[in-house]
């Protein structure tokens, strides 16, 4: 599943490990989830909604895959 | 403030106890398996003979394993979801994998006879694949 993880984060000068330290979960499940080897599952992927502050479909989008590149 | 999470295995101060409490548990299970099945041994004993510490004996190991089965399930329901995730799939592979060597066994044992010992050895080959396929899996996403 596509998701712009990536880029929001790298937006905001976090790295993965803080990302994943305000979310609750592992560097390695952030890294996951970037690289779209992992879809989070609905309370993670609404907790990323929150903290980004954008609706999920702005994040995520089932119908593609792999994850936005940054420029 | 935050409870600190190992950089490497993702994992934090709790789970690693959890983990801690599991593996001790497992290990009095191990024990107290291998000391019924010394202690017990073949028997004649008829029917209604058996005398009643050999029934506890045999029921000796089902108290650590029950409580090594609800750390375990402990560990997993508070890890990292994608720890969780990896653990499952470690899980059913190494599940899958025994039950075909189990399938192969039954059938070499038609042809070359039984192997007592087999069962022993399945087992242990369910654990080691089980941790061979976890930190292999887990490896794909601790870079």
């Amino acid at each position: 599943m596509y998701n712009r993880v990536r880029r929001l984060r790298t937006e905001r000068g976090w790295s993965q490990a803080v990302l994943g330290e305000r979310l609750g979960v592992s560097r390695q499940t952030i890294n996951a989830i970037e690289g779209g080897k992992y879809d989070p599952s609905l309370p993670l992927a609404f907790a990323i909604s929150k903290l980004f502050k954008l609706p999920i479909e702005r994040i995520f989008d089932p119908d593609k895959t792999g994850s936005e590149e940054i420029p | 403030m935050a409870a600190a999470r190992h950089e490497h295995s993702g994992l934090y101060e709790r789970d690693r106890t959890n983990l801690k409490v599991f593996s001790r548990w497992f290990l009095l299970f191990v024990l107290a398996f291998v000391l019924a099945v010394v202690f017990l041994g073949p028997t004649d004993d008829g029917p209604g003979q058996t005398p009643y510490w050999r029934f506890a004996l045999a029921v000796l190991p089902l108290l650590p394993g029950y409580f090594a089965a609800r750390a375990y399930f402990k560990f997993l329901s508070e890890a990292d979801e994608l720890i969780k995730c990896i653990h499952h799939e470690a899980a059913s592979k190494s599940f899958v994998l025994v039950i075909l060597l189990g399938f192969v066994y039954y059938l070499a044992s038609q042809v070359f006879g039984e192997w007592e010992d087999a069962g022993a050895i399945l087992w242990v080959i369910a654990i080691v694949a089980y941790q061979v396929n976890y930190r292999r899996f887990w490896r794909r996403f601790d870079v």
